[in-house]
């Protein structure tokens, strides 16, 4: 298998798009034939992505590149950036509005999954200029 | 046993009958919080909840649940039956309470 790249956009003001990238990704990785407990991980971990990018920044980019050992993903925001990633880290700690909590989200979760899916997690972010969140899933 | 016989059995109503009705219900997972769900609900499980918007589809789709069973008689939104009709996700509703749901559940697969 050669290397192989994707890219999505997320849209901001579409909550109930929110997991669409996962779903295209998740058919790419099944034609690739990706084992299914990897494409789990992946897509777990990127529906969480996915969900805060809408959630806090008003969309965003993710880039996926797939090569014969792993699962390579970007997501990208130009949201307001996490003040304090440790604390975001927390599991139960969530800065998400009643709205969106009424709608099952905004449980503290979504970065300790997106964390607990990966094999690889970095969090690069600037306040009031976005983040950048870089996961590796390995496929071997 | 088949999501069609649980159907039968418990007397669900089919919002949208998907395309799950052969396969086999693998377990049963509860729960409203959609983090949990989409870490905890396993291929062909059928997933009880009291959520009802279109997320829950998603993760249906994503985790390949074989059945979402809405509980209590939540009311579901017209544009979430249409999607799950679009996308052949089978989207169940019973007037049960979720404890009672997977009891039943439970003692049938």
């Amino acid at each position: 298998m050669n290397s192989f790249k994707v890219q999505y956009k997320v849209d901001g003001e579409d909550f109930s798009a929110a997991g669409d990238a996962s779903r295209k990704l998740k058919k790419v990785l099944q034609n690739l034939g990706i084992s299914p407990q990897i494409i789990r991980k992946a897509t777990v971990a990127m529906y969480e992505g996915e969900i805060n990018m809408v959630i806090h920044a008003d969309g965003g980019v993710i880039d996926a590149e797939i090569t014969p050992d792993k699962i390579h993903i970007f997501l990208r925001d130009k949201g307001p950036g996490i003040p304090d990633i440790a604390l975001a880290m927390t599991e139960g700690y969530s800065t998400a509005s009643n709205n969106v909590r009424e709608l099952g989200f905004g449980a503290g979760m979504g970065l300790p999954n997106m964390e607990k899916y990966t094999d690889y997690m970095n969090i690069t972010t600037q306040i009031g200029v976005g983040t950048t969140i870089e996961m590796i899933v390995n496929i071997v | 046993m088949k999501v069609k016989e649980l159907i039968e059995v418990l007397g669900l109503e089919v919002l949208s009958a998907g395309e799950t009705s052969d396969v086999s219900i693998g377990g049963c997972f509860a729960g409203d919080l959609l983090s949990l769900a989409m870490s905890g609900v396993t291929a062909s499980d059928a997933w009880v909840t009291v959520q009802t918007n279109l997320n829950i589809l998603g993760i249906a789709a994503l985790t390949e649940a074989s059945c979402v069973i809405v509980a209590n008689s939540m009311n579901v939104p017209e544009n979430v039956v249409e999607k799950a009709k679009e996308e052949s996700i089978c989207l169940l509703r019973s007037d049960k309470g979720v404890y009672e749901l997977c009891c039943l559940i439970g003692n049938n697969i």
